[in-house]
C-alpha cells in the first residue's frame, strides 16, 4: 500500500469497499461487514486495519454499558468522507469481471483466504 | 255336462297347487338368500371388528397425545413464567444491591474526608486510625461494587444465553485461540482487538465460533504487519498514511 494509490486492491478489499459503499453513511461492525461482503468471519480485520490506516475508514467503540446490554462493546466502522470518494475512484479503476468476483466469492466465503 | 265344472275345478285346483308350490319354493329361496346374506353380513361384521378395534386404538392414543401436548404446553408456559419471574427478582435484587454498594462507597468516601479533616485539624491519633480504617473499608466497598457490577453483567449474559442461544459465553478453545491471536499483535493494539474479537465471538452462533477463532489466528500475522507499519496519532489511533 502506498500513500498515493491507497491500499492494495485485492479482491477481499474490493468486496469490503463495495459492501461499505452500498450505504456509505451507515456504521457497521466487523461481523456485519463480513456478511455484507460475503467474506468468512475472522478474515477482514487486516483489511479494515489497512483501510483505517489509509484514512479511508473511521472507527469508534459503541457507546453502551456492557453490563446493561449483556455483551461486550462493538467496534463500529464507517467510510470517511474522503475515503468514500477514494474508494469509488479505486474501484472504478480496478476492472474485476463480475463473473470472476462471484466465482471467487464462493471460495472467500468459505474462508479460503 | 256335469263333467265340465269338475274338470275345471280340478284344473283350477291343480293350477292353485302348482302356484302354491312355486310360491313355497320362492319363499324358501328368499329365506335361503336372506340367511346367506345374514351369514355374509355376520362374516363382514366379524372381519370389521378387529379393524374397528385397530382404528379406535390410535384414536384413543391420539386423544391422549393431544391431552399430553396441552399439558406440556401448560408446563412450558408455567416454566417460562417462573424463569422470567426469577430473572426479574434476581435482576432487581442485583440492581438494588449494586445501588446500595455504590451508596455505601459514596458514604465511606465522605466519612474518609471528614476523618482526614479531623486528623489534620486536631492531630489526634484516633482520628488517624479512623481514617486508615475508613480507607480500607472504602477499598473493600469499591471491590464489592465491582463484584456486583460483574455479577449483573454475568446475570444479563446468562439470561441472554438462555433466551437467544447465540449470545452465550464462548467456549474455552475459541477464547484461547483469540487470546493467542491477540498476543501476536503489538502491545498497544491488544486491548482493542481483544475486545473486538471477544464481541464478535459472543455474537456468532456457537457452531461458527471455532472457525472464526481459527481464521482470526490465521490472519493475526497479517494484521500485525499492518499495525506495525501504521503511524499513530497522539491518542494512539492509526494516523492517515498521507500524513506520515
Amino acid at each position: 500500500m502506498s500513500s498515493d494509490s491507497g491500499p492494495r486492491m485485492t479482491l477481499p478489499t474490493q468486496l469490503v469497499l463495495r459492501a461499505m459503499l452500498a450505504e456509505p453513511a451507515q456504521e457497521m461492525y466487523g461481523l456485519q461487514i463480513g456478511q455484507a461482503a460475503e467474506l468468512a468471519s475472522g478474515t477482514i480485520h487486516p483489511i479494515l486495519a489497512r483501510l483505517e490506516a489509509c484514512g479511508w475508514l473511521e472507527s469508534r467503540w459503541e457507546d453502551i454499558d456492557p453490563a446493561k446490554e449483556g455483551r461486550p462493546r462493538r467496534r463500529y466502522y464507517r467510510l470517511s468522507p474522503d475515503g468514500a470518494e477514494h474508494a469509488r475512484t479505486a474501484l472504478a479503476r480496478v476492472h474485476t469481471p463480475s463473473a470472476l468476483v462471484s466465482r471467487l466469492r464462493a471460495g472467500l466465503a468459505g474462508g479460503a483466504l | 255336462m256335469n263333467h265340465r265344472p269338475r274338470a275345471l275345478a280340478r284344473a283350477r285346483a291343480l293350477a292353485l297347487d302348482g302356484a302354491c308350490d312355486v310360491a313355497r319354493d320362492r319363499a324358501l329361496i328368499r329365506a335361503l338368500a336372506h340367511a346367506l346374506t345374514l351369514d355374509r353380513a355376520r362374516d363382514v361384521a366379524r372381519a370389521l371388528d378387529p379393524i374397528l378395534a385397530r382404528t379406535c386404538a390410535p384414536l384413543r392414543d391420539l386423544n391422549r397425545a393431544r391431552d399430553l401436548d396441552r399439558a406440556i404446553d401448560r408446563a412450558h408456559a408455567h416454566a417460562t413464567d417462573l424463569a422470567h419471574a426469577t430473572d426479574l427478582a434476581h435482576a432487581t435484587d442485583l440492581a438494588h444491591a449494586s445501588n446500595l454498594a455504590h451508596a455505601h462507597t459514596r458514604d465511606l468516601a465522605r466519612a474518609c474526608d471528614i476523618a482526614r479533616d479531623l486528623a489534620l485539624g486536631s492531630n489526634l491519633d484516633r482520628a488517624h486510625d479512623l481514617a486508615l480504617a475508613l480507607d480500607r473499608a472504602q477499598s473493600c466497598a469499591i471491590k464489592l461494587t465491582r463484584a456486583f457490577d460483574r455479577a449483573r453483567y454475568l446475570h444479563f449474559a446468562a439470561r441472554q444465553q438462555a433466551g437467544a442461544g447465540s449470545s452465550s459465553m464462548p467456549g474455552r478453545v475459541p477464547r484461547g485461540l483469540v487470546v493467542l491471536a491477540t498476543r501476536m499483535l503489538p502491545v498497544r493494539d491488544r486491548p482493542r482487538y481483544m475486545e473486538e474479537f471477544r464481541d464478535e465471538l459472543v455474537e456468532l452462533p456457537r457452531h461458527e465460533r471455532l472457525g472464526y477463532a481459527l481464521r482470526v489466528l490465521a490472519h493475526a500475522w497479517e494484521l500485525r504487519r499492518v499495525l506495525t507499519g501504521v503511524a499513530r496519532t497522539p491518542d494512539g489511533s492509526p494516523a492517515r498514511q498521507a500524513e506520515r
